[in-house]
């Protein structure tokens, strides 16, 4: 497992859907021991920036280096890339049709080829207290034990690092706290992870480093307790203001 | 009470049609084998016909899918034209087109071909259908686990998709049973053609062409039923 910390350096990263621009000229550098969270306004193009580092879609200009790695232009390069990534999507990540020991099992055994697929499946399942509904389709669970599956899915292949897009902005707050509960339970055993997150305290409380975003621009990256103490962007201020008043 | 009046209504009518005085059974029973052979070919036709239109119809369907804009345009064309022409049609041009060129060609065979292209066509659009229901965070999700593209059709798409293609593909493959009579007018010793020998052979129309629909339904009506069946299925199912 890597034990470094994440890497990250974007070069002029634009992304442009159509006609319209999600990503604009995106340069920046961070290393981080554990977790960076990406935040800011809706629409502001931090899926996007998640979906470029994890290699499910190429800019349309820029580079882009992962722990020193170059991504590729082409799908031949970021399939082998993508396969050492855990990423965790907002919802609807799990296959309906398979159950959630299934679920697991099938990067494991189909694109890892592990011998102890299974075995694997199950301890990373009992370990998010899920034993008991390994047999289930995602219809028979809740939210908060589908995302706990969607977890354990991405962790089961002991990724390089874990991707997560809003993880828990579909559930209630009950719910929530359980994913959140399992999130901080990574950062303890040291995989490096990026956020996407609406939940500031969380974000708070997790991060080493921020990177708010709007408008498909950096608008300020600081370290997490300088950020949420002090922000120095007007729009990073405006945000957090009005975000923590309720 | 209704019901009564219609069952009696309807079995005086049946009695009066069947049983008229110049019926002549013993002619349907002289030629029963010729029946039968006639009706074992065309549940071969079929069978063998739902099979290959099954391949046909999954590789139009995915060249409707391709990136590679020649094969999209081929298969695109493949399908509207041949949606857009009676099968009638479509069996006189291409035995009197491809086939009359060739000469040797054999019947049964090509009645295999033709059904299977024809039928093709239709299947693509239910597989086009069924792959398009899949939505597309599956695809991204099996995307981010490393699946191939490959990999994704067949543990992610075809799994899910098939629930959507099973009910409107049996309801085609009764068709196909339906459609495959047409072949009769090019020679293909099937159902039909057994039926209009024995009918030219006696001059017995309805003891000639009742058997004959009586096989039919009794190919098509299990097939009916199980699509039915599996409509409900998915429809309960979740």
């Amino acid at each position: 497992m890597n034990t470094d910390g994440l890497q990250i350096r974007c070069q002029g990263v634009s992304k442009v859907f159509g006609d319209q621009p999600v990503l604009k000229d995106v340069s920046f550098e961070v290393r981080v021991p554990h977790v960076l969270a990406l935040i800011g306004p809706s629409g502001g193009g931090k899926s996007t920036l998640l979906r470029v580092l994890g290699g499910l879609i190429s800019p349309t200009t820029g580079t882009v280096a992962v722990n020193g790695q170059v991504l590729s232009k082409e799908e031949s390069g970021l399939a082998p890339y993508r396969k050492r990534i855990g990423t965790v999507f907002q919802a609807y990540n799990l296959f309906p049709h398979l159950t959630a020991l299934e679920n697991v099992m099938l990067p494991l055994k189909e694109v890892h080829h592990f011998p102890d697929a299974e075995d694997r499946a199950n301890a990373t399942l009992s370990r998010f207290r899920l034993s008991d509904h390994m047999g289930k389709r995602p219809a028979e669970l809740s939210g908060g034990q589908r995302q706990r599956v969607a977890i354990a899915r991405a962790l089961a292949i002991d990724p390089a690092f874990l991707l997560m897009d809003e993880p828990t902005s579909a559930l209630d707050p009950e719910m929530t706290a359980e994913v959140l509960e399992v999130i901080s339970s990574l950062r303890s055993e040291g995989r490096p992870l990026v956020l996407v997150t609406h939940a500031m305290g969380f974000a708070r409380s997790i991060a080493d480093h921020v990177l708010f975003i709007g408008e498909g621009r950096i608008i300020e990256s600081a370290p997490s307790t300088e950020f949420f103490s002090a922000p120095k962007a007007p729009e990073a201020a405006q945000f957090l203001e009005k975000i923590l008043r309720y | 009470m209704s019901v009564l009046v219609i069952a009696l209504g309807l079995s005086f009518f049946c009695w009066s049609v069947l049983a008229g005085t110049q019926r002549n059974w013993t002619a349907f029973w002289e030629y029963r084998n010729l029946f039968l052979k006639g009706w074992l070919s065309t549940l071969q036709l079929a069978g063998m016909s739902l099979i290959v239109s099954s391949i046909f119809g999954i590789l139009a369907a995915l060249a409707l899918r391709s990136v590679i804009l020649p094969v999209r345009h081929l298969a695109l064309f493949y399908v509207e034209l041949i949606r857009g022409l009676p099968f009638l049609v479509l069996i006189l041009l291409l035995f009197y087109g491809p086939a009359e060129v060739t000469r040797n060609v054999e019947r049964f065979t090509f009645g295999v071909f033709i059904l299977s292209f024809f039928s093709g066509a239709y299947i693509a659009e239910m597989v086009r259908a069924g792959i398009e229901s899949i939505s597309s965070s599956q695809w991204e999700s099996a995307r981010a686990i490393g699946l191939s593209k490959w990999q994704t059709y067949r543990f992610v798409v075809f799994p899910q998709a098939i629930r959507q293609i099973l009910p409107p593909l049996a309801g085609q493959f009764a068709s196909l049973i339906k459609d495959s009579s047409l072949l009769s007018v090019i020679g293909v010793a099937e159902f039909t053609q057994s039926a209009q020998q024995a009918f030219s052979a006696t001059y017995s129309g309805l003891e000639s062409f009742l058997p004959l629909g009586v096989g039919y339904l009794i190919l098509t009506l299990p097939v009916l039923f199980l699509s039915r069946y599996l409509q409900n299925l998915l429809r309960y199912e979740h």
